[in-house]
């Protein structure tokens, strides 16, 4: 009765180290367990694609009576029950298990649908490679697109601002100041003009002056004989103070350079 | 063309004494003694720009003489401070107060030569003094004697340890004049006279006499003289047709494509205040454009600007102004 007792517990010690009953472990966390396979050693099988549903790792095994035990970490990536053996085969002959005992159940704290899904990739074409050498020489020639605007627009302009008739010449300036000045009605900014355009006409009639710097040429103006006489009385006309000099004695001395027809050289 | 005023007249007399006793201590420099006397009566300030050795320090020194003032020279060194030449309050131990020391800015004739070796802060405080005409020591603020002109000094080619005068100080000085070597004949004329100049035995030595020698403490003239000098220069009269030539050739500065900076108002006025002292000093009671194209140069050059243009282009600020002045006669 004793011996009959004692192989009964032995018979349900190997049951109950067997995987007989159902593992469970939250889903993507991993779990460890011992587990037992009669025969020859065995391995995992190894995933040809990411579609398996648990990863099996073995972490130890060891030697039991007509088999070995083995101590298991297992990730469950799909939820739901799976048998251990459709992961496992035979190390030496690479065959698969015969169907034991022994679930794995992938449990999950929401509904199945609920699941978030990973985004789907997107396939992202490469940036365009190269073309460097087209870019610059495009480039090039909108830059010399660019440069040829801007010296026509140039040019274009330049000619546009060029007045129609050539500006006045000193000598044209100053026949028309003193033909104002004889009317009497020649404003200071005038005469202020025409006495510069009298000390410039002589500056530039005189060889003498003509390299002179103008408070140089000024000074030997006024001892000019033949300057003097205008320079000195257009002075005193212009700046003294209760000047003796009317209009009427300044406008002779003026005339010549209204007669004159000759243009001035400048 | 003489004058129309007999007071005029007698102005200008006692100018041309003064410019002859100039005359007989320094040979040639007419064009600096009128420049000088320009910026006496104008009550402007004078910067002389030139070699060492031009007589600067003996002319400056027989005006003061001869005008009757007060004369005084600094030479400035980099390590200059304001103090020594505004002067400072010393404690007295004595007393246990402070006493105020009145630097050497109290003059009439202030002569600083080599202004652009001194720091910049010792360079501010003397122009500041120079415009305001009073200097503040301590908590006390002290008028500067009158008249009171500084005649400053700069070597235009040494420029190794100097600090350059900035534009707005520059701006502060009436005229800035260019000396220039005397001639072959006022040369030999300044030889001659140092050739006679002989030995001047003190006890029981001798030393031999220098041209400072020849100044005489004798003056031209009274103070008075010198008060009456410079209100004639403000009686000086100046046509409407003056004031448009100085607006003509200020606006060209500006206006001067070669020109980053052009004349300042206070150039103008410079130009103004000159051309009546100038005239003054010729003789005539009203400025004429000769007054105005003559002291054109030393009013404006040194407070124009060229472009960087314009220097690559190896332009001088001379030949622009010249340019200028050439313009505006054509």
């Amino acid at each position: 009765m004793t011996r009959l007792l004692l192989i009964l517990l032995l018979i349900s010690q190997t049951y109950a180290s067997n995987p007989t009953f159902a593992r469970e472990a939250p889903l993507g966390l991993p779990t460890r367990f011992e587990y037992y396979v009669p025969g020859s050693k065995i391995e995992v099988t190894p995933r040809k694609n990411s579609d398996s549903s648990l990863v099996i790792r073995i972490i130890q095994i060891k030697p039991a009576d007509d088999g070995h035990r083995y101590d298991l970490e297992v990730y469950g990536l799909d939820p739901g029950t799976h048998h251990l053996t459709d992961f496992l085969r035979y190390a030496d002959t690479k065959s698969p298990l015969p169907a034991l005992p022994g679930t794995f159940k992938v449990t999950t704290q929401h509904p199945l649908d609920t699941l978030p899904k990973p985004a789907e990739l997107e396939a992202v074409p490469p940036h365009k490679l190269g073309g460097y050498q087209t870019l610059i020489t495009l480039l090039g020639i909108l830059w010399f697109i660019i440069l040829l605007a801007i010296i026509f627009y140039r040019k274009t302009k330049n000619t546009a601002t060029l007045p129609d008739t050539p500006p006045p010449t000193l000598h044209q300036k100053l026949q028309d100041l003193v033909s104002q000045a004889s009317h009497g009605n020649l404003p200071d900014t005038e005469r202020a003009k025409l006495e510069r355009l009298i000390i410039g006409h002589w500056t530039q009639k005189l060889p003498e002056l003509q390299n002179l710097p103008p408070a140089r040429a000024l000074v030997e103006l006024r001892t000019h004989p033949e300057a003097s006489p205008l320079i000195l009385k257009l002075e005193h006309w212009l700046h003294a103070p209760n000047t003796s000099l009317s209009h009427q004695e300044i406008i002779p001395l003026l005339s010549p350079y209204k007669k004159t027809q000759q243009p001035i050289t400048e | 063309m003489s004058t129309t005023s007999s007071s005029a007249e007698d102005t200008a007399a006692y100018l041309q004494k003064i410019r002859d006793r100039v005359g007989q201590i320094i040979v040639g420099q007419d064009v600096v003694v009128e420049r000088t006397l320009i910026a006496l009566l104008t009550s402007g300030h004078l910067l002389l720009e030139g070699m060492p050795g031009l007589a600067k320090t003996l002319l400056v020194n027989t005006i003061s003489k001869a005008l009757h003032l007060d004369f005084r020279r600094v030479q400035f060194t980099i390590d200059l401070l304001p103090s020594d030449i505004l002067g400072t309050e010393i404690l007295d131990e004595k007393s246990g107060n402070f006493r105020t020391h009145k630097g050497p800015i109290f003059t009439n004739l202030l002569l600083t030569d080599e202004i652009n070796r001194a720091a910049p802060k010792v360079q501010g405080a003397l122009l500041e003094s120079m415009q305001e005409r009073k200097v503040t020591l301590g908590s006390e603020t002290y008028s500067l004697p009158t008249p009171f002109l500084v005649i400053a000094t700069q070597n235009p080619i040494e420029q190794s340890g100097t600090f350059e005068l900035p534009e707005a100080q520059l701006d502060r000085f009436m005229l800035c004049h260019r000396l220039s070597y005397p001639t072959a004949e006022e040369e030999e004329e300044i030889l001659r006279r140092n050739l006679n100049l002989g030995v001047e035995k003190k006890g029981s030595g001798a030393v031999a006499r220098t041209e400072f020698d020849l100044v005489t403490d004798d003056s031209v003239g009274t103070p008075q003289d010198l008060v009456d000098a410079m209100e004639a220069t403000h009686n000086i009269h100046v046509s409407e047709v003056f004031l448009k030539h100085v607006v003509n050739i200020v606006e060209r500065t500006r206006q001067h494509p070669d020109l980053e900076l052009g004349c300042s108002p206070r150039a103008g006025i410079s130009l103004l205040k000159a051309s009546r002292a100038r005239a003054l000093i010729h003789g005539r009671d009203y400025a004429i454009p000769e007054d105005l194209f003559a002291l054109a140069e030393d009013v404006c050059l040194h407070r124009i600007r060229l472009t960087y243009e314009a220097l690559a282009e190896g332009k001088t600020p001379q030949g622009v102004l010249q340019q200028i002045l050439s313009d505006s006669i054509s």
